[in-house]
């Protein structure tokens, strides 16, 4: 009989090996002429005995390879196994942890006192998220379409276009009066209509609006939203002038949410970070003197 | 030693109650069978420490949630079974010497002890003859290291925790047929083999 290159010699009455296997751990009943063959058969006798040594050298070295102490062992094992997972839940151990809160700390102070002792100069005084155009601006010469203020040049417009940059259509002539020259010359408007508006030195911006009523509206709807309170505006020959007190980050916001609100400045002088007005800490409160005008004005 | 009457199932209730002191019971009670198979697995003393160690603990902490499907017996030799098979997986990986401590018994082979007595039974004999049978354990030994794993499984809980096919077949997680003829090859293969060493050693 073969199996699995096991090579069983015996004659064909003999038992199958499971059987005689099963047959010696009493795990199966044989049919009594089985039995009587196994107790009279020599082969089947010497592999009986057999696999009686085998288990009997095998009982025996596992026995005489047991430590004499090994209940107590495992239980001693056992029971500091149990501890150390319950004393010790981070798998770090405490020194590693104190040096970590030892950097962090010293980490965080480092960041602060260096925030702290940075030059208010340095600071960008617009948050990042607000549009400042970066990049160089496109000359387009002999293109008078797009007036501009760069802050360095008033009342020269050579036709570049900034992000500031107003239409046409919407350009006055502007004075600012006293020895400043006017801040937008526009060729050509000989038409009376057109003449230069008046504008005190004192003002900041001028914005112009086909009806300056709902324009004054707005602008003092977005100063509540803003939470801006010291605001005073007048009325006058249907202009609007108006003086707040606002932080540098309020008036940002308060220029911008003008412009998305379809009111255009006749001086676009802002928000650049060049010019005074808008440079410096987000938090500083400052003076924005506004008129509200009419087109043709 | 355990000295405690009551059954596995009753000693576990205990537990369960919070009388955590009650598992020692069970770790007297099972520590010796367990070690034995764990060591007739891995072959080194401290691998199968620590796998009893790992069973136990691992038994402990899963106790509060045993329903009792099978026997606590079952249960922790199954543990004892796969952690053993692991070990014994990652030791190959290692390519440890699996039987490095095999051939470094407690005792040498002028020590008079029952156990060597027994494995030839003869009043009679000499420190040849009990060299012969030490050497005689060696070789059965060396030939049941070399057994495949699962045969030599089957094997030991069959001999050392005197199992009955079918609660191998549970604790393996197998037919009680495969069981059968798993401990019929393991047998078969180690009679073979030194039936071929000893005729070797005859010519």
């Amino acid at each position: 009989m073969k199996k699995d290159n096991i090579t069983v010699e015996n004659s064909p009455n003999c038992p199958a090996l499971e059987q005689l296997s099963g047959f010696f751990d009493s795990a199966i009943e044989l049919p009594a002429e089985v039995t009587e063959h196994i107790n009279n058969c020599p082969a089947c006798m010497n592999r009986l005995s057999q696999f009686r040594m085998l288990k009997i050298t095998l009982k025996q070295h596992l026995t005489a390879n047991t430590p004499e102490n090994l209940v107590a062992d495992i239980k001693a094992g056992v029971h500091k196994k149990l501890k150390k997972t319950v004393s010790t839940p981070h798998p770090f151990p405490g020194i590693f942890l104190k040096f970590a809160a030892a950097f962090a700390i010293v980490s965080f102070a480092i960041f602060y006192s260096a925030d702290f002792f940075r030059p208010a100069a340095v600071q960008h005084p617009v948050p990042k998220d607000y549009h400042v155009r970066t990049t160089p601006a496109v000359s387009r010469e002999n293109d008078r379409s797009t007036p501009y203020y760069n802050g360095e040049y008033p009342g020269i417009m050579p036709g570049i276009i900034t992000e500031n940059s107003i239409p046409l259509h919407n350009i006055v002539g502007a004075n600012y009066g006293g020895s400043r020259e006017p801040v937008f010359q526009v060729e050509n408007l000989s038409d009376s209509k057109n003449a230069p508006a008046s504008i005190a030195s004192s003002v900041d911006q001028v914005w112009i609006s086909a009806k300056p009523e709902q324009a004054a509206d707005t602008l003092n709807s977005i100063l509540k939203r803003l939470n801006v309170t010291s605001a005073a505006m007048t009325e006058a020959n249907g202009e609007f002038s108006g003086t707040v007190k606002l932080t540098k980050m309020q008036l940002v916001k308060l220029i911008r949410s003008c412009k998305q609100a379809g009111l255009d400045l006749l001086s676009p002088q802002a928000p650049q970070p060049e010019q005074n007005k808008f440079r410096g800490r987000p938090d500083t409160q400052v003076k924005y003197n506004f008129n509200i005008i009419a087109p043709g004005k | 030693m355990d000295v405690d009457n009551r059954g596995d199932n009753e000693i576990i209730t205990s537990f369960k109650t919070g009388n955590h002191q009650d598992f020692d019971i069970l770790i007297e009670r099972y520590s010796t069978k367990l070690y034995q198979i764990a060591f007739g697995m891995l072959s080194n003393q401290q691998d199968a420490e620590e796998v009893v160690q790992d069973a136990f603990v691992r038994a402990f902490r899963a106790l509060d949630k045993f329903r009792g499907d099978a026997k606590f017996s079952t249960w922790i030799h199954r543990i004892v079974s796969n952690l053993a098979r692991n070990r014994y997986h990652w030791n190959r990986r290692r390519g440890a010497k699996l039987n490095v401590s095999l051939y470094q018994p407690k005792r040498s082979h002028d020590d008079t002890d029952d156990e060597h007595e027994m494995l030839i039974p003869d009043n009679s004999m000499g420190p040849g003859v009990m060299l012969e049978g030490a050497e005689l354990e060696q070789e059965v030994m060396s030939e049941f290291n070399r057994l495949p794993e699962k045969l030599k499984q089957a094997m030991l809980l069959r001999h050392v925790s005197e199992f009955s096919y079918e609660k191998i077949a549970q604790t393996l997680e197998c037919k009680v047929g495969t069981v059968k003829s798993r401990i019929a090859r393991g047998r078969e293969i180690m009679r073979n083999k030194f039936n071929a060493a000893k005729n070797y050693e005859k010519r």
